[in-house]
């Protein structure tokens, strides 16, 4: 973990020798200094694509198995499908379908709607009782 | 290592090169800190909407072609200039007319580039990947390191500047 965060600084963090590499660097070597930030460009964009799985919309818990060993692929990753959002919406729905959606859902819903209803049923009481 | 650093801290140098000189230089230059703070501002509104990889991605290639057009321009019409320009001896090539023009557009269209991908993005980044134990810290030490990086930048800027 430590490795792979500390591989995204390499984007913006730089060393401080931009400030003694650019001025012998535009004297010298004039406009391959573009050049030579361009390549550079170019290989950030490759490593990104290669080593940097996506985060968006993730939790902090599925963030951390994407950048253990056996997980998915990082030019696999896409934005959301958090399980998070999945329990959300199955709190919405409950709550606005009633009793009767409460009861067919926990008929139909399987290991995850009962895991859901036990990680949410007791805060809702909680909150319910305050 | 974008390159970004070298647009922003060295972009009156790269003016000179495209023929501003003076107070011009100097406000076109303020233009370009102007636009990056503009435009970073507006990354808030569509960096959940699109995910953190095609942002990396395509604006490392957008800067990278920006990059390569600057080096060509200035490359292919560049004037070798023994003395440097305005004295300056560390800008020893300059442009006129349309291939400066197309210099400065391509500046802007860079820093643009970097202030709507990269360089928000890196600091999300970098927040979002650590682990809840490390994450203090984590972020203490690159805050910290970015900062140490920077001021040794500037030290070094600052004492390059002296014979100039």
């Amino acid at each position: 973990m430590l490795l792979y965060a500390s591989r995204t600084f390499f984007i913006d963090f730089h060393s401080p020798t931009v400030g003694l590499f650019v001025p012998p660097a535009f004297a010298n070597i004039t406009y391959k200094t573009f050049i030579i930030f361009g390549v550079l460009c170019f290989g950030a964009a490759v490593q990104a694509f290669f080593t940097y799985p996506e985060t968006c919309g993730k939790t902090l818990e599925e963030i951390e198995i994407m950048f253990s060993k056996g997980g998915p692929r990082p030019w696999n990753t896409r934005p959301g499908g958090s399980r998070l959002e999945a329990e959300i919406q199955a709190v919405i729905n409950r709550k606005a379908g009633g009793a009767d959606h409460y009861a067919s859902g926990m008929e139909v819903g399987g290991d995850e709607e009962k895991a859901v209803h036990r990680n949410t049923e007791g805060p809702l009481v909680n909150q319910a009782s305050v | 290592m974008s390159g970004a650093n070298v647009m922003t801290y060295y972009v009156v140098y790269v003016f000179q090169m495209a023929n501003l000189t003076g107070n011009i230089n100097l406000i076109s230059s303020g233009v370009q800190y102007a636009l990056f703070i503009v435009f970073t501002t507006m990354v808030f509104f569509f960096i959940d909407k699109t995910g953190r990889r095609p942002l990396l991605i395509y604006g490392a290639i957008g800067m990278g072609i920006c990059q390569f057009v600057v080096g060509g321009i200035l490359g292919t019409y560049g004037q070798y200039v023994p003395g440097g320009v305005d004295g300056n001896l560390n800008v020893v090539i300059s442009v006129t007319g349309a291939p400066a023009h197309t210099v400065i557009a391509f500046c802007y269209l860079l820093i643009i580039i970097y202030a709507l991908t990269l360089a928000p993005v890196a600091w999300v980044y970098a927040a979002e990947v650590w682990s809840l134990e490390t994450r203090a810290t984590g972020m203490a030490l690159a805050a910290v390191a970015n900062w140490l990086f920077n001021f040794a930048r500037k030290y070094s800027l600052s004492n390059l500047c002296i014979p100039i």
